[in-house]
């Protein structure tokens, strides 16, 4: 199975702005959590970076929610 | 070496890297470098390390002399500025981020392509500079080495060798920074 060109991939979107504004938590809080730059979480919110499976449960745990609340498949549909 | 000595060595170390990683960290975390750090500040710092590593470059080239000697700080002056504008992401994995760590390692990636063009690029045009490809001719003897021999002469004062030397390794020391690319943080 051949690898698809990289803007065809599906992107991964998020709602970690909505629920970190609700649990109170500025962007360096959140960062401070999970271990990451403050930029690096603008850049997760804004979906132009997909985080790792163990960032991605690192943050649904400092937001007080599971996986999936937080992350979804994007197909751009 | 005595266990003393191997104790002090140790110790001065660890406090080389305490000083270091302090020194990192605060000018990660302050915000009052964020402006090298935008993507406007990006380009202007790209424009900016052409022109010194090539253009001043060429310029000292020429002139020799003063200019000779300012190379090598100006060059340095823009690692620094480069290095504060990324974070320092090439220095030091412990401060770096997953994300800073994937942008870090693409921008190797890119890195080593582009060097790996510009090398070969010279090597062909030292070659074709060098072969007289007008008078290639085949004999018996040369039929197992088809290849003409390249000759290639030129005159270089010192100085000029020295800024040639300083120009590589400008070349290497900041083509990475350019691979890092130009989008910078937003707030």
């Amino acid at each position: 199975m051949s690898r698809k060109p990289r803007q065809e991939e599906e992107r991964v979107a998020n709602r970690i702005e909505l629920l970190r504004t609700q649990a109170g938590l500025s962007r360096q809080e959140l960062a401070d959590q999970v271990g990451v730059h403050y930029q690096t979480i603008g850049y997760l919110e804004r979906g132009e970076y997909s985080p790792s499976l163990v960032l991605a449960l690192k943050i649904a745990a400092a937001l007080g929610a599971t996986v999936d609340e937080v992350f979804s498949l994007d197909k751009g549909e | 070496m005595s266990p003393k000595t191997d104790k002090i060595d140790e110790f001065s170390k660890e406090l080389e890297l305490k000083i270091e990683r302090g020194v990192i960290g605060w000018v990660n975390n302050d915000q009052w470098f964020n402006w090298l750090r935008n993507t406007a500040a990006r380009w202007v710092l790209a424009v900016l390390t052409l022109a010194v590593l090539y253009g001043f470059g060429l310029f000292a080239w020429i002139n020799e002399g003063v200019y000779g000697y300012l190379y090598p700080v100006t060059i340095f002056v823009v690692v620094v500025l480069q290095k504060l504008s990324v974070r320092f992401v090439f220095d030091d994995d412990s401060v770096i981020d997953e994300y800073q760590h994937e942008r870090r390692n693409r921008a190797y990636r890119r890195a080593y392509k582009r060097i790996g063009l510009a090398v070969s690029l010279v090597v062909v045009l030292l070659l074709a500079r060098s072969a007289d490809l007008r008078h290639i001719s085949f004999s018996a003897q040369s039929a197992f080495w088809p290849l003409p021999n390249g000759t290639f002469s030129a005159q270089f004062s010192v100085e000029q060798l020295v800024i040639g030397l300083e120009f590589l390794i400008g070349l290497f020391a900041l083509q990475k920074y350019l691979s890092w690319g130009m989008r910078g943080e937003r707030n």
